[in-house]
């Protein structure tokens, strides 16, 4: 079995280590475009594509399932083995990934911080477990719809789907401190992620920019905000300290999911006849 | 033909119809959430949402993995290229109607989404990224260049699947050409720079909207330095900049006005509508030719 897995995946482990090689190359020379690093996030769907989505519907697609399920090696055999060995790989490859993105935000020059929406998933532990999951995702699809292409087609959205949602999420995984504007401008300590933005009402209460804007709407925003006492800007943050905690958070997530779509891969594979 | 390539294709067709239909709405919503908003609440609204917009220039690369790679692949994969080569529509008109019709289709969705960028990005005057000139990414999503972009990732991807005629090798083919492609566009060679000699101006501040390339410092005596003011090298870099002024130098700008937009839109059009062609017409050509 652990033959035929690398004998299967070989090609996907090969381009990964030469593409996470190259990456590595790439940011300590610190060779990295902009626009490049706003695409960092969408790295895990690769491995959902490559990894994941032939898994199973590679082997539907050309039914040699038929073969390599009426062998001696019982079906779940098969896929626990599959599972195993190709997720270790995957978990290793994303650990390797986020340590090399970790370094390169370390470094002076880099354009972004490490808890930055475009590196936070890629970087650290929680790489790691995106890639997982993603793993997870583009196995279970194949399983469901049993052809490459839709399979990638679904992976590719859900993904999308994923990445907004962690997005949306990450400013709730604690209580955000707030910081006041005053007479040196707004205190926020540097690195921290900013989770939201507006104004304090004359009670002390905060109001977002756009709660604050339709109380004045139709009038002249910036008198009318002065007159209904919105005179102090204040701005929502995580500290830069807590994104070791934000990773495990994230972490812990994401192997529920991944648990999860695997658990629906399983059931697929073991239960379902043809 | 047409009716083949769309009963073949639909699928791309209406999910690609789909994603436009979803951006849109969400992009007009937003857009109109931004009406009467000023300073930083603008600012904020749009930040907001930058994050997601950020993506664009890889939306292409979806398009020539899903619409460009399966389109010679799968054929060539499943062998149903032996049933479809055969018929008496000829190899060569199957190629050029399914190229067209395709290639059509995906520039039209890419010029959409541009028209769609750019008409929100009118919500957002003012705010810094929120320009369709100097960001980079807004520039790819808008205009013209927006619609070649799509076709260049589809011609790249029909190519991909010409040459490897199996869709998983096909896929990754057209992931490492398409992002090989922009990382040399924009990190090695900078091209945008390239498209015209920019202007060069003593300044206070650009001018609207100006994409500033680059910048250095003038000395007294008229003398251009690149990097660091000699009678500066010692200041600390709390007060490098007034000891540059101290020193009398003044600092120039070099920039590409803003009503250079549609100039340099053309300019990456064009470059890439022909390596488009150059990319997937030997391709054509080998498939149109090589036995069945």
């Amino acid at each position: 079995m652990l033959w035929l897995t690398w004998r299967q995946h070989r090609a996907q482990t090969l381009v990964t280590v030469v593409l996470i090689a190259g990456a590595a190359l790439l940011l300590v020379l610190d060779a990295v475009p902009f626009v490049l690093v706003k695409t960092l996030p969408v790295v895990p769907v690769f491995v959902g594509l490559f990894w994941g989505v032939p898994l199973l519907a590679r082997e539907y697609e050309r039914g040699t399932d038929r073969l390599v399920w009426t062998q001696s090696v019982p079906r779940s055999r098969w896929l626990v083995v599959k599972f195993t060995v190709l997720g270790t790989a995957v978990v290793l490859a994303g650990l390797a990934f986020g340590a090399v993105v970790l370094g390169w935000t370390a470094s002076a020059d880099a354009p972004v911080d490490r808890f930055s929406d475009e590196v936070f998933g890629v970087s650290g532990v929680v790489a790691g477990a995106w890639f997982l999951a993603v793993f997870t995702l583009g196995a279970a699809s194949g399983a469901v719809l049993r052809r490459m292409l839709p399979a990638m087609a679904v992976t590719t959205a859900v993904f999308a789907g994923l990445v907004v949602g962690a997005y949306l999420a990450r400013g709730h995984y604690a209580e955000p401190e707030v910081a006041l504007s005053g007479a040196h401008g707004m205190a926020v300590p540097a690195d921290a992620l900013v989770t939201g933005t507006g104004v304090v009402g004359p009670a002390g209460d905060l109001l977002s920019w756009d709660d604050a804007m339709s109380a004045c709407a139709g009038a002249e925003p910036v008198g009318c905000m002065r007159d209904r006492g919105y005179e102090q800007q204040y701005t929502l943050y995580q500290p830069a300290d807590r994104y070791w905690r934000f990773q495990w958070t994230e972490t812990g997530l994401l192997l529920v999911i991944a648990l999860v779509l695997a658990g629906v891969t399983a059931r697929q594979v073991v239960n379902r006849s043809r | 033909m047409v009716w083949l390539t769309w009963r073949q294709h639909r699928a791309q067709v209406l999910v690609t119809a789909g994603f436009l239909v979803l951006v849109g709405v969400l992009l007009l919503v937003h857009g109109l959430g931004a009406d009467g908003l000023t300073g930083d609440a603008l600012t904020a609204r749009f930040q907001s949402i930058y994050t997601y917009v950020s993506w664009l220039p890889a939306v292409p690369l979806v398009a020539g993995l899903f619409w460009g790679a399966p389109l010679l692949a799968r054929e060539l994969e499943r062998g149903t290229h032996r049933l479809a080569w055969t018929q008496s529509v000829t190899r060569r008109r199957w190629l050029a109607t399914k190229l067209g019709l395709l290639g059509l289709a995906v520039t039209v969705a890419g010029l959409l989404l541009g028209v769609m960028v750019s008409a929100w990005l009118t919500a957002f005057d003012g705010v810094r990224s929120a320009d369709r000139f100097s960001d980079p990414v807004m520039f790819g999503a808008t205009g013209v260049a927006g619609g070649v972009w799509w076709l260049f990732a589809f011609a790249i991807g029909t190519a991909a699947g010409g040459l490897t005629r199996r869709t998983l090798p096909a896929f990754a083919v057209t992931i490492a050409v398409f992002l090989t492609a922009m990382f040399a566009m924009f990190a090695v060679f900078q091209v945008r720079d390239l498209y015209a000699e920019p202007e060069r101006m003593l300044a206070e501040g650009p001018p609207a909207d100006a994409f500033v390339t680059d910048s250095a410092f003038v000395s007294p005596a008229g003398v251009e330095v690149s990097g660091d003011v000699p009678e500066c090298a010692t200041a600390g870099r709390d007060t490098y900049l007034d000891c540059v002024d101290e020193a009398g130098y003044r600092s120039v700008l070099y920039y590409q006005p803003a009503d250079r937009y549609w100039r340099f839109q053309w300019t990456e059009a064009g470059l890439l509508a022909v390596v488009s062609v150059l990319l997937a017409g030997p391709v054509a050509y080998r498939v149109a030719r090589r036995p069945v």
